[in-house]
């Protein structure tokens, strides 16, 4: 899993992190400037990222036939109204679990709804698990994360409190989550901001250590300017580029989440579909009718492998120190 | 798409030849299982020895004619006093009193560690002679002393038992339970091998009742040293029947091996494993495997279509009855199902024989009343009709000529119930009711129907003892519709079933269940009976001698059963 | 490093306590009568109401959470409410199975993810390269129980599909677990090489005339598997915390399987016992990470001085 590596680099980043802490200011300020040496910073404009990413579609083939693969499967999730004659909830019971043929592109279910446009508006739900619950936890995250590493009162607190989520199982606490507040997709949501803003409250209380040092936010507070406009004016825009990033490799953990927790029957709801859900729904189906199985694994596949070939090249152009 | 179909083909054949390796180099080693096994597996054919060798390496319990058959939960506890749903290893490691068996095409109830018994004209004192050459698994011999033993463990407040209800009829049970007294007052030893059981007042179903897996009869001296571990620790766990427990590897598989000194002759099987396999389709894939003997198809009903449809399987399909049905409950505290007439038209709405033909597999018939076939007191009845027209005007006439909302709630890991729910709420929507499935997780769902406010469910009852009260008090008398959240208002009913547990006349009582059914069903349409399946069990070519129960319950006793490998 | 190791043992303790907390509060206030779940659908309403006035379970969450850590506190976790054993022998008795499992899966993914890694930073961009790392991309990007699906219908007859009760038992899912775990290391170890291959000291060592093969395998290697052995120490500690989905999955009795149970029938104590368990074996691996970290690599030094 992408959290993996980004556990390992957290890992190694909080052993750093240890260590300053048993150094003096001084030595810590020494290990800080070598740091900077080393870091290519800007304030990146926006034809910087355009640059970049022009020079990513050139050069990394896999992550440019990606976006376009993602951005044709966001179409047809978003158009799926007009892209399928069924109704995803039509139930026909004269039509059960048949195989894929020209009027069942990917066959039908055990009550008799076309997988396909199953396929098609679960993707609404996949796609929207992917986006929101990113965007909510990364936008919870940057801001403790930018409080906890530039006010130090706060530090011990938000850290400890990142702690607990990233020691709990998340699995677990999803499932807790969800049980406690009801399964509907809104709660999923919020299940899944719950777990994901502690990796990026990390990262950004990293970036921002080593960013407060800087001579621009030095002089910034020289000249009176006040702790959130440093934050949100200065040290966020240099915080971007890992931040879009870390955005596109959390999606596909959101997705992949989510088909767990629909897996253990507390994720979506029928007779709301998700990829996630349907690859569960079937389980009890999967020999004698594998299409059932087979064709919304391979919309997860897709959709989480083409993110990942995505995220892999914008961290190739953006975060040289990504890895 | 077509690119991706392609790729998968090619996908597939990669696995299927991979999978042709995978089974040579399967062989081989089997040939080494079976050499080191030794003895044992020597002697079957080679197709099917292939599952042999497996096994023999992996058990710790002798030979193979052991029987594998599959659970889909792990049990809290075999301690029947302390569990009210798994009964596979206390129907098989312990005895009641009497038993309930299927003779000549008919349940009875017949003689089991009681001999004989007599019942008081008043229907109050019922005594029972038992055997005397019974003894318990730790030796000890069954004597009179052990069934008052067992009762006042039941009742004792300090054992925490949640199947009480099972000897509460008995004289001073209730009184024991509340810690008003220190013995139940209406069990008593009369001699070595005779017990009086006094009731508080008559009860109809009370043999019947001493029938059930919870009025399996404990040994004092065993159970009292087990304490707490009784039920749960393998070795401290006895009783009398046809197998012991001998290892319980917890949410992996329950080990029994025969008891050769069971008082009706020692059985044929080795022993029984009982596998965890939450799974359907995981149960099938292990039946085809051979890892599993026995599996029901009425507690694994996604697998039906597979089996029946499939001619391979023709011959190792066991049928029987099944004395339960399924059914849907309308809450009439709730709109628009208060209105009877609401309730009716959702009974003409759903096209029954559909769902039965096309779900599953028309292995069943159509119900229309709370007593299904087997069970005393079933009875013809009028046909709940498929009219959606006549559903229609009568929505109409109820004020609902505009169309409606109605709940269907349900737990959330019951897909079963979800296929079928689906299905209503599609043929609702044609006579203009929205349907709205409500998913709640279990403690949610039993929490609101507790309190009288879930929605429309589908339930299903197998009985626990053969008596239409079973089916009809638990449901209909004025507090069980509130907890059953059917809120059913008519007052003839709670005072009609009161009325029968005391009756003596069995004609007459029938007579008036039937009258309670047609009521309740028919008149009120407090509930829309669905159907009443087949039991189909599919069993492998070497399993004999298997019977379904009479309940159609799936968990069973295995004594008679035999291997034939 | 003894000081480290202990101040961060001592930040564990609110951690654990946290964990505990929040996982009582939330259930707490979830609606829904656990009772009737606990002990079975049919058993009466009075019945219920006569066992949880005995059990405590009416008193107010805090005091019942004050009994807890006070219980814990003297190495009593409680009993399950569903399986009515102690919830230390509960995760006593799973425990070995997940074990087993996690090391399997884990050896497999370093066997498997390793040279595949080495391969392609040693052959970038070449067919082998892109073959090995389309593979290991695919087993990070799939569900893991649609590949334990698929596994189990294509190798049913083959090899067993479920259960626990022997080596063979443990194929299946160690290769699902190992295959996304395999796809993070092979990942892992070729960007790590492959900056390696570019520092000063490698170009030197090439500059000074020593072969490709031995410059790799003597120098960049040593070098460039310090993340990964990292990532191998949180690996193993996330596959001992319990592969729920692969555990559930497979029918394997061990400790994810026992929490989602917990969870689905609401027993409290055995889901606090697991909850807790599993967060002290995450915390342990993430210090036994970093310690690894700062022990094979001389340029980190955890305790102080130069």
């Amino acid at each position: 899993m992408a959290s993996f590596e980004q556990a390992a680099s957290l890992a190694a980043r909080a052993a750093v992190d240890g260590v300053k802490e048993q150094f003096s200011p001084q030595e810590r300020m020494e290990a800080v400037w070598q740091i900077e040496e080393e870091e290519l910073l800007y304030l990146p404009k926006p034809d910087t990222i355009r640059t970049k990413l022009l020079h990513m579609c050139r050069e990394n083939k896999a992550a440019a036939v990606s976006g376009l693969v993602l951005a044709v499967m966001a179409f047809a999730i978003i158009f799926a109204d007009k892209l399928t004659v069924y109704d995803p909830n039509g139930v026909n019971l004269m039509e059960r679990l048949l195989p894929p043929s020209a009027a069942h592109w990917c066959g039908t279910d055990e009550l008799g709804r076309d997988i396909f446009t199953r396929i098609l508006y679960g993707g609404r739900v996949s796609l929207l698990v992917g986006v929101i619950p990113t965007a909510i936890s990364m936008a919870i995250g940057i801001v403790l994360g930018m409080v906890s590493g530039y006010i130090r009162q706060l530090e011990a607190v938000i850290m400890r409190l990142a702690d607990i989520v990233l020691a709990f199982p998340s699995i677990v606490l999803a499932m807790v989550v969800m049980y406690t507040l009801g399964a509907t997709t809104t709660n999923i949501f919020i299940a899944l901001s719950m777990i994901g803003w502690a990796k990026t409250a990390r990262v950004v209380r990293s970036q921002t250590l080593s960013i407060r040092e800087k001579e621009f936010v030095e002089a910034a507070k020289g000249m009176g300017v006040g702790k959130w406009t440093i934050m949100f004016r200065h040290i966020l825009p240099n915080c971007l580029p890992s931040l879009i990033v870390l955005f596109t490799l959390n999606i596909p953990d959101a997705i992949l989440s989510e088909a767990n927790l629909s897996f253990l029957g507390v994720g979506t709801q029928p007779p709301d579909s998700s990829w996630g859900l349907m690859v569960s729904q079937a389980r009890t189906f999967a020999q004698s009718s594998p299409w059932m199985l087979i064709f919304p694994s391979l919309a997860i596949l897709i959709m989480v492998l083409a993110l990942n070939f995505l995220g892999d090249g914008l961290r190739d152009v953006m975060d040289p120190h990504g890895r | 798409m077509r690119k991706y179909v392609s790729l998968l083909l090619a996908g597939a054949m990669v696995m299927g030849s991979l999978s042709g390796c995978g089974s040579a180099f399967e062989e081989e080693s089997q040939t080494t299982a079976a050499v080191t096994a030794g003895e044992g597996s020597g002697d079957t054919q080679a197709s099917r020895e292939s599952t042999g060798g497996t096994e023999a390496v992996s058990q710790t319990a002798p030979g193979n004619n052991m029987l594998h058959i599959p659970a889909k939960r792990e049990f809290p506890t075999v301690d029947t006093q302390k569990d009210t749903e798994f009964y596979v290893v206390p129907l098989n490691i312990y005895d009641r009193l009497v038993e309930c068996e299927v003779v000549d095409g008919v349940a009875q109830i017949v003689p089991s560690l009681a001999e004989s018994w007599t019942v008081s004209d008043d229907g109050l004192v019922y005594t029972f002679h038992l055997r005397g050459d019974v003894t318990f698994h730790n030796g000890e011999k069954l004597t009179a002393d052990d069934v008052v033993y067992t009762i006042d463990r039941m009742m004792d407040p300090d054992t925490g038992a949640r199947n009480t209800d099972a000897f509460s009829m008995i004289k001073g049970a209730k009184a024991r339970l509340d810690g008003q007294a220190d013995m139940v007052e209406g069990a008593v030893a009369l001699d070595e091998n005779t017990v009086e059981l006094t009731l508080e007042a008559p009860f109809g179903p009370f043999l019947a009742n001493l029938a059930t897996p919870a009025c399996s009869i404990y040994n004092r001296k065993a159970t009292e040293a087990a304490g707490d571990q009784f039920g749960i620790d393998p070795q401290a766990t006895v009783g009398t029947g046809p197998f012991k427990m001998s290892d319980w590897v917890l949410n992996d598989k329950l080990t029994m091996v025969r008891n050769d000194d069971y008082f009706k002759g020692a059985p044929k099987l080795d022993g029984i494993e009982v596998i965890q396999v939450p799974d359907e389709n995981t149960q099938k894939l292990m039946y085809e495997n051979g890892e599993l003997d026995i599996v029901d198809l009425s507690s694994s009903s996604s697998q039906l279509g597979y089996f029946l449809e499939n001619d391979a399987y023709k011959d190792n399909l066991v049928t029987g009855p099944e004395a339960g049905s399924y059914f849907y409950v309308f809450n009439q505290d709730m709109k628009p199902t208060d209105d009877v007439r609401v309730r009716k038209a959702i009974s003409m709405a759903i096209d029954r024989q559909t769902i039965l033909d096309q779900m599953y597999s028309g292995a069943g018939h159509l119900v229309n009343s709370m007593l299904p076939d087997g069970v005393l007191g079933a009875y013809d009845t009028q046909e709940i009709p498929y009219d959606p027209e006549g559903a229609k005007a009568l929505l109409a006439e109820a004020g609902y000529g505009d169309g409606c909302e109605l709940e269907i709630c349900q737990q959330t890991d019951n897909p079963d119930a979800l296929a079928i729910n689906q299905v209503v709420q599609s043929m609702l929507s044609q006579v203009g009711i929205t349907v709205t499935i409500k998913q709640m997780d279990d403690a949610a769902y039993f929490a609101e129907r507790k309190e009288g406010r879930l929605g429309m469910t589908r339930a299903s009852w197998k009985a626990d003892f053969n008596d239409p009260d079973n089916f009809l008090y638990t449901f209909f008398t004025e507090r069980n519709a509130k907890i059953r959240s059917n809120n059913h208002k008519n007052t003839d009913v709670y005072q009609w079933l009161e009325d029968a547990r005391a009756m003596v006349d069995e004609d007459e009582r029938m007579a008036l269940y039937q009258k309670i059914d047609t009521a309740v069903v028919q008149d009120d349409a407090a509930v829309l009976p669905l159907f009443q399946m087949d039991h189909i069990v599919v069993v492998q070519d070497w399993v004999k001698d298997f019977h379904v129960a009479w309940n159609g319950w799936t968990d069973v006793s295995y004594y008679t059963v035999s291997l034939e490998k | 490093m003894l000081k480290y190791i202990t101040k961060r043992i001592a930040v564990t303790i609110p951690v654990l306590i946290g964990v505990v907390f929040l996982i009582f509060v939330m259930l707490s206030v979830v609606p829904g009568d656990p009772l009737t779940v606990m002990m079975g659908e049919k058993v009466k309403v009075d019945v219920i109401e006569r066992l949880s006035e005995s059990m405590h379970l009416n008193d107010p969450w805090y005091a019942r959470f004050g009994w807890y850590l006070w219980d814990a506190l003297h190495g009593d976790f409680g009993t399950s409410y569903k399986l009515s054993r102690s919830v230390s022998s509960l995760i006593a008795n799973a425990f070995p199975k997940t074990l087993m499992l996690a090391v399997t899966a884990a050896v497999l993914s370093w066997v498997i993810g390793i040279p595949a890694g080495i391969v392609s930073a040693i052959r970038k961009n070449s067919l082998a390269d892109h073959l090995f790392m389309g593979f290991a991309l695919c087993g990070v990007s799939i569900p893991a129980f649609s590949v334990g699906m698929i596994l189990q219908n294509v190798f049913n007859g083959i090899l067993p599909v479920s259960g626990f009760s022997s080596p063979k038992h443990l194929i299946l899912p160690a290769v699902v677990l190992g295959w996304n775990a395999a796809g993070t290391i092979a990942r892992l170890t070729r960007s790590s090489l492959l900056e390696v291959l570019e520092d000063d000291y490698i170009r030197t060592a090439r500059a000074k005339g020593l072969a490709p093969v031995s410059v790799i395998l003597g120098h960049a290697l040593k070098n460039s598997l310090l993340p990964v052995i990292t990532m191998m120490a949180i690996q193993v500690s996330s596959l001992l915390s319990g592969a729920v989905i692969t555990e559930t999955l497979f029918s394997i009795p061990g400790v994810g399987r026992l929490a989602v149970d917990a969870i689905n029938s609401r027993d409290m104590p055995l889901l606090q016992g697991t909850v807790i368990f599993t967060t002290v074996v995450i915390i342990g691996g993430n210090l036994a990470a970093d310690l690894l970290y700062s022990v094979v690599d001389p340029r980190i030094r955890v305790e102080g001085g130069k």
